[in-house]
C-alpha cells in the first residue's frame, strides 16, 4: 500500500459513515447512495493532495457535489420518477418499522419521512446538524454557503418537521 | 410573525452562542414568551430527531467496492503519472521480453495495415499490449456497480456495462486505454477461454457497422447514440456480434442504432 493511500485512509476514509449516511438522506434509493459514495470517494482520492484543512467537511462537500451533479445528470436524461412520485416512495424507503411497531416507532418513522421529504438543500443542514453533529461553520463549508443561510434552512427544516412532531401550530 | 430573536433560539440550542450572548439571550427570553415557547418546542423536537433519525452506514459490499475503486486509482497512479493523449509511455516502460513481445506486436499489426482509418489498428494494438502486460484490467469487479462510476472521471464516456454472464460473457472489469488519440473506456469481459475489450470512445459521427479480420483477432465496430464502439478478441465473429447484441440492448431504445 502507498504512503499516500494509508494517509488518505487514516484521514478521509475514517469519515465513510458520515459520508455514506449524508448520501443515504440524500438519495433516493441505496442503490443512488452507493454511486454517490463511490464516486465522491474515488474524487476525492484524486484530490487528495489539494486537502488543507479538515477532512471531514472537505469529504462531506465531494459528496454533496457529486449527488447534485449525478442529480442535474438526471434531469438532463428524465426518467421515470420525479418529484412527485418520490414524495410517495421516500417513507418506504427510510422507515424501518416491522408491522409490529408500536406509536414511537411510527413517530420516528414519520419524522424520517417527513425529512425525505423536503428539499435537499434543507435536508442536508438538518442531517448535517443533528446526526453528524456538524457545527453552523462546517456545515457552511460543506454547503458552500453563508452561516447565515445555514441557519435559517434550519429554522425552516426544523419547522417543517417540528409541525409533525408536536401538531399543526410547529414553529415558526 | 416569528420573533427577531428566533434564530438566537435555535443557535443557543445547537451550542453556538458564547457566554455573553447566551446571558443575552436569556434576559430575553424572560420577556418574550415566543422565543420561551419555541426553546421548549425545539428541545422536544432535537432530542427526537436524535432517537428517531437512524444513521445510515456502509456495508460491506460498498466497503469492498470502495477498497477495488481506490486499488484502481492506484494502479492507474502507477501507470500515468500525468495525463498523457499519446500511450508512449508504454513503449518507454516495457523492458526485455516485453519489449520484444511488443515489438512483434507492432511488426504484426502494422504489417497488417488494411483500409481502416487507423482505428482498428489502436485497438488491437492496445488489446494485445494489454495481454502481454499482464494488465488488462484496471479494476477488477463483475458487478457493474464498481465498474460503471470507475469510469466517470477517467473518461468523458459512460458506456453501458453489464454482466451478461447468463449469456456466456462474464463481466470481469474496465481499464483506460487510447484509441485514435483519444481515452477510451474499455470494458473487458470473458467469454470461455477468450477475453474480449470492448472499447467505446466519443464519436458522433457514426458509421457503418464493420467486422474485420487481422492477425488472427476479430475486430467488431458499431455506432451506437454518441458512442463508437469496437470489441476485440480471438474468439469468432459470431461471438462478437452476441455479444453486441446484448450491449445495445442495454441502451435506452433511441441510441441503439
Amino acid at each position: 500500500m502507498t504512503d499516500r493511500r494509508r494517509r488518505f485512509e487514516a484521514e478521509a476514509l475514517v469519515h465513510l459513515d458520515a459520508a455514506y449516511n449524508l448520501a443515504r438522506w440524500l438519495a433516493r434509493s441505496p442503490a443512488e447512495a452507493d454511486d454517490v459514495v463511490q464516486d465522491a470517494l474515488v474524487k476525492a482520492y484524486r484530490g487528495f493532495d489539494a486537502l488543507k484543512g479538515e477532512a471531514r467537511p472537505w469529504l462531506l462537500a465531494i459528496v454533496r457535489n457529486c449527488f447534485y451533479t449525478a442529480r442535474a445528470r438526471q434531469k438532463r436524461e428524465p426518467r421515470v420518477g420525479d418529484d412527485e412520485e418520490r414524495l410517495a416512495e421516500m417513507p418506504d424507503e427510510t422507515t424501518v418499522g416491522p408491522l409490529a411497531a408500536a406509536i414511537r416507532d411510527q413517530e420516528a418513522a414519520t419524522l424520517a419521512a417527513a425529512l425525505g421529504r423536503l428539499a435537499p438543500e434543507y435536508r442536508e443542514v438538518l442531517v448535517l446538524r443533528e446526526i453528524e453533529d456538524l457545527s453552523y461553520r462546517e456545515i457552511a463549508d460543506v454547503a458552500g454557503v453563508p452561516i447565515g443561510t445555514v441557519m435559517s434552512r434550519l429554522a425552516r427544516a426544523r419547522a417543517a418537521l417540528a409541525r409533525i412532531h408536536g401538531g399543526e401550530d410547529g414553529v415558526r | 410573525m416569528a420573533c427577531a430573536e428566533s434564530l438566537r433560539v435555535h443557535a443557543l440550542i445547537d451550542g453556538e452562542l458564547d457566554a455573553a450572548e447566551e446571558a443575552a439571550l436569556a434576559r430575553h427570553l424572560e420577556g418574550c414568551a415566543e422565543c420561551r415557547s419555541l426553546k421548549a418546542k425545539l428541545e422536544s423536537l432535537g432530542s427526537a430527531l436524535k432517537s428517531d433519525l437512524p444513521r445510515h452506514a456502509p456495508d460491506a459490499a460498498l466497503r469492498a467496492r470502495l477498497a477495488a475503486l481506490l486499488d484502481a486509482e492506484d494502479r492507474v497512479a502507477a501507470r500515468v503519472p500525468v495525463r498523457s493523449a499519446r500511450p508512449a509511455y508504454w513503449w518507454g516502460a516495457a523492458s526485455g521480453a516485453l519489449a520484444a513481445s511488443l515489438l512483434a506486436v507492432a511488426l504484426l499489426v502494422t504489417t497488417g495495415r488494411s483500409a481502416d482509418d487507423g482505428v482498428e489498428r489502436d485497438v488491437l494494438a492496445a488489446h494485445l499490449r494489454a495481454l502481454v502486460s499482464g494488465r488488462a484490467i484496471d479494476v477488477e469487479s463483475s458487478d457493474r456497480h464498481t465498474v460503471k462510476p470507475w469510469f466517470q472521471g477517467h473518461v468523458d464516456v459512460s458506456p453501458p456495462v453489464a454482466d451478461f454472464a447468463s449469456d456466456g460473457f462474464t463481466l470481469v472489469g474496465g481499464r483506460i486505454d487510447y484509441v485514435d488519440g483519444h481515452r477510451a473506456a474499455v470494458v473487458v469481459y470473458r467469454h470461455n477461454a477468450h477475453v474480449i475489450d470492448v472499447f467505446a470512445w466519443r464519436d458522433a459521427g457514426g458509421g457503418a457497422e464493420r467486422a474485420a479480420s487481422r492477425n488472427g483477432y476479430r475486430l467488431l465496430r458499431w455506432h451506437a447514440g454518441d458512442l463508437a464502439f469496437c470489441a476485440v478478441s480471438d474468439t469468432a465473429e459470431s461471438e462478437l456480434r452476441n455479444l453486441e447484441r446484448l450491449i445495445r440492448a442495454t441502451l435506452p431504445a433511441d441510441s441503439r442504432e
